[in-house]
């Protein structure tokens, strides 16, 4: 990469909560954060289904604005994200300020809830505010008309892995100079009928098992959320006298094809990942990644994973983020970048659920039994999604005047 | 390049339309209009899908023209067969709605139904990224996959992106798509917002009475000089700027000054390495609502200055209809073919000057003229605003 990119903010909303803290907490202490959706079937003896949603998400907690009730809950999430990052980025003329927002769905309850008004009320009746919020890239739009960013405007959809891959997206777009800062992420709503199709689908766990490695294909949880991340040069994070949280070595997107497609395996984004960086598999501490119990992305990820950074406890520590927070697609991969940052923060690194006993496949992974205090200077975010998109970042604690 | 519009599914039938008026509208046959105040729109006539692109249709209209349009483009560009397997390949879609006619048709059998899962489910069967992951299957190509949801922007963002794939190396060839099908919702949607017209498209005519909505799909393989080169390939155009900016002002319309149009403009041309005077031809995005014409005007007289009235300025959606996602990506193909016949399509149906449009609009006549530098211009919802430079291969 041409410049030293930096992590200068972190806004987000999830079910863990608001702050990368309480986030982080809620991985280390493993408890799970499943509710019975209402409205679901589908879940134990037919019962509500397990989802994690954010309880009690009230927008104007977060945005002092009118008309918050008149946008899609992806786009409510979006903006109550970006606000929670918004007073860093002070210094920056909002002019120079980019966004790249990644989203698996849009909102697709605003889809069905536009076309089905349109039938029983009549086309000349429906809320024309409703047909703005179909179209998927406004939630990334509304952002930047509730802060005013100005430089550029993009929404990436690459599935489960939309978030990363707008983080990866960001970056190539300030290495161009397309904007000063980027305010990458993004996020997903969840709603009973989006919650009962998965699960009738088999793409999210039936009983809230999320047990990443596990070869038992029980998929992970349903959620929602939204994750932003600030990326700057250092030159101007440190004229500003933004804190730099991280430095972005290198980024990549594959796409690993689905099953009877051409692909390749999440090994070669693994090794371009440290090649781009000058790395090798043994000057990583942390891999973040998408396991989440299903067998698909498990499987893909798990081989790549011993393939290129090799079995044992001397391969770099192991953390699946989905086990706990479930499948938030456009926020998953930001959310996985939080947690990879609480770690160089914290210098802890969680484990995964207490009942999890992985497939013999995965044995070699190196999955912490419990928390471990250790030193985290770098990191890999891996997202697989099922339908075979790829992203990834190499990330490093922020040592100024140190090599990374 | 490969397109498939409502007025062409190749690039000579598309081209003689443009310059003889051929008018892709029509009453919609997409589905029922009796119920709804519009009837008109610019369809994609039928077309017969070949088994080896059948084979890897997962959803429905818009993945099948993306497809076609693709395989157009590979075909075109000698490159057939050749994207197996290649890791360095990458394939960028760009859409609005993505694949909802599966669900529109569902939606229309059962109209009063209550929203379930059933619908909701038709639509994720169908994500936005399936068109990009159904090419990559239809080409087996490896590479990066990437989906640009940018509305009506979204073929010129597609293009955009894989230039940038392919300069900076990520890519060394890229296939980039704008594609859309047809759809009951956005026609309501533009209906209910009174955007659109009732029978005819008129960008910057004082009396514009709204956009038409239409449908297709555009594909342009984009390489390195050297490397096509290497292969034996002689370049159709360059993409030589590609400009970007948000107007951050409302979700639905346009910054009233044009701001951030002309802000994407100027990027575009500063990318390009070029001054303001040296484009000959700008297609515009021009949609024919009262609104986008009179900024879209506002944004080139900010961008050309006391020179905006000497640069044609004209909109081919007089006769393809807004094609949305596909939009972007078929007026770059227009623009390249206008370089290479030396001809500016026109703006058909003009009836007369707007003074809030002072901008030489190629009224109803083709204009043999030598090109050399265009800029292709999208904007969409969301303020997303986008534009392209493009170069003649002929110095």
């Amino acid at each position: 990469m041409s410049r030293d990119w930096v992590v200068t903010g972190v806004g987000m909303v999830s079910a863990a909560g608001d702050t990368p803290g309480s986030l982080f907490g809620a991985l280390i202490d493993r408890v799970p954060l499943l509710v019975k959706q209402a409205g679901t079937s589908g879940g134990g003896e037919a019962g509500p289904a397990p989802a994690i949603p954010i309880r009690g998400f009230v927008p104007r907690h977060y945005l002092d604005r009118k008309g918050l009730g008149n946008l899609s809950r992806t786009s409510q999430l979006a903006c109550a994200a970006a606000s929670r990052l918004a007073a860093g980025l002070a210094g920056v003329p909002p002019s120079d300020i980019g966004v790249v927002f990644g989203t698996a769905w849009g909102s697709l309850k605003t889809v069905v809830d536009f076309e089905r008004a349109s039938y029983v009320e009549g086309s000349r009746f429906v809320d024309p505010f409703l047909f703005a919020e179909t179209v998927p890239n406004v939630p990334s739009g509304q952002i930047s008309i509730f802060f005013g960013w100005s430089a550029c405007n993009m929404t990436v959809s690459s599935g489960s892995a939309s978030g990363l891959a707008a983080l990866c997206t960001a970056i190539d777009l300030l290495e161009e100079g397309r904007a000063g800062l980027a305010v990458a992420g993004g996020g997903d709503e969840l709603n009973p009928p989006l919650l009962r199709t998965l699960l009738a689908e088999g793409k999210v766990g039936a009983n809230g098992d999320s047990l990443p490695f596990a070869g038992r294909g029980l998929g992970p949880a349903g959620s929602e959320g939204a994750c932003l991340i600030a990326v700057e040069a250092r030159d101007q994070a440190e004229a500003r006298g933004a804190a730099t949280i991280a430095r972005v070595l290198s980024h990549e997107q594959r796409f690993a094809g689905t099953q009877g497609d051409a692909g390749t395996e999440p090994a070669g984004l693994l090794r371009a990942l440290l090649d781009r960086a000058g790395l090798g598999p043994r000057d990583v501490d942390l891999l973040v990644v998408s396991a989440s119990g299903s067998e698909e992305v498990d499987r893909m990820e798990g081989r790549a994973l011993l393939e290129v950074f090799g079995p044992g406890p001397s391969a770099p520590l192991v953390v699946a983020p989905r086990a706990i927070l479930g499948e938030t697609w456009g926020a998953s991969g930001p959310l996985a970048v939080v947690a990879a940052l609480e770690a160089f923060a914290q210098a802890r690194v969680p484990a995964p659920p207490r009942d999890l006993v992985p497939d013999a496949r995965f044995l070699g992974l190196n999955l912490p039994a419990r928390t471990i205090e250790r030193d985290v200077r770098r990191a890999i975010v891996l997202d697989c999604a099922g339908g075979g998109q790829m992203a990834g970042v190499l990330l490093s604690r922020d040592e100024a005047g140190h090599a990374a | 390049m490969g397109l498939v519009t409502p007025i062409g599914a190749d690039l000579d039938t598309f081209w003689r339309a443009l310059l003889e008026g051929r008018s892709g509208a029509g009453p919609v046959r997409s589905f029922d209009t009796s119920s709804l105040k519009r009837s008109v729109g610019c369809e994609v006539g039928p077309y017969v899908l070949p088994q080896p692109i059948r084979r890897h249709v997962r959803g429905g209209r818009c993945t099948e023209l993306a497809l076609l349009a693709a395989s157009g483009a590979v075909s075109s560009a000698g490159l057939d067969g050749s994207l197996a397997g290649r890791a360095d390949a990458a394939i960028v879609v760009g859409t609005t709605m993505g694949d909802v006619t599966q669900f529109e048709q569902d939606r229309a059998a059962h109209p009063e139904r209550k929203a379930d899962e059933r619908d909701v489910g038709t639509l994720a069967n169908r994500p936005l990224d399936l068109m990009g992951r159904c090419i990559a299957a239809m080409l087996e190509v490896t590479g990066n996959v990437v989906t640009v949801p940018a509305a009506c922007a979204a073929g010129s963002y597609a293009i955009g992106v894989a230039t940038s794939l392919v300069a900076c190396g990520r890519a060394r060839v890229a296939v980039a798509v704008g594609c859309e099908a047809f759809s009951r919702l956005a026609f309501v949607g533009f209906a209910r917002m009174h955007a659109m017209s009732s029978d005819v498209c008129r960008p910057f005519s004082l009396e514009r009475p709204g956009l038409l909505l239409g449908e297709g799909a555009g594909a342009v393989v984009i390489e390195t000089l050297g490397e096509a080169a290497a292969r034996g390939a002689g370049p159709l155009a360059f993409v030589d700027g590609f400009g970007l900016s948000c107007d951050a002002h409302h979700v639905t319309g346009p910054h009233p000054e044009g701001a951030g149009a002309a802000r994407a403009a100027r990027d575009a041309i500063r990318r390009a390495g070029l001054r303001p005077d040296q484009i000959d031809y700008v297609n515009a995005h021009g949609t024919g609502t009262p609104l986008n014409d009179r900024t879209e005007s506002l944004a080139m007289h900010g961008v050309f200055g006391e020179g905006a009235r000497r640069v044609p300025i004209s909109s081919i959606k007089a006769l393809t209809g807004h094609m949305m996602g596909a939009a972007g990506a078929v007026e770059a193909i227009a623009s390249v073919l206008a370089m290479r016949h030396s001809v500016i399509p026109p703006t058909w149906n003009w009836t007369g000057p707007d003074p809030q449009c002072d901008v030489d609009c190629v009224p109803n006549e083709p204009r043999e003229t030598r090109l050399r530098h265009v800029v292709s211009n999208s904007y969409a919802f969301g303020g997303n605003d986008a534009s392209l430079v493009l170069s003649s291969t002929v110095a």
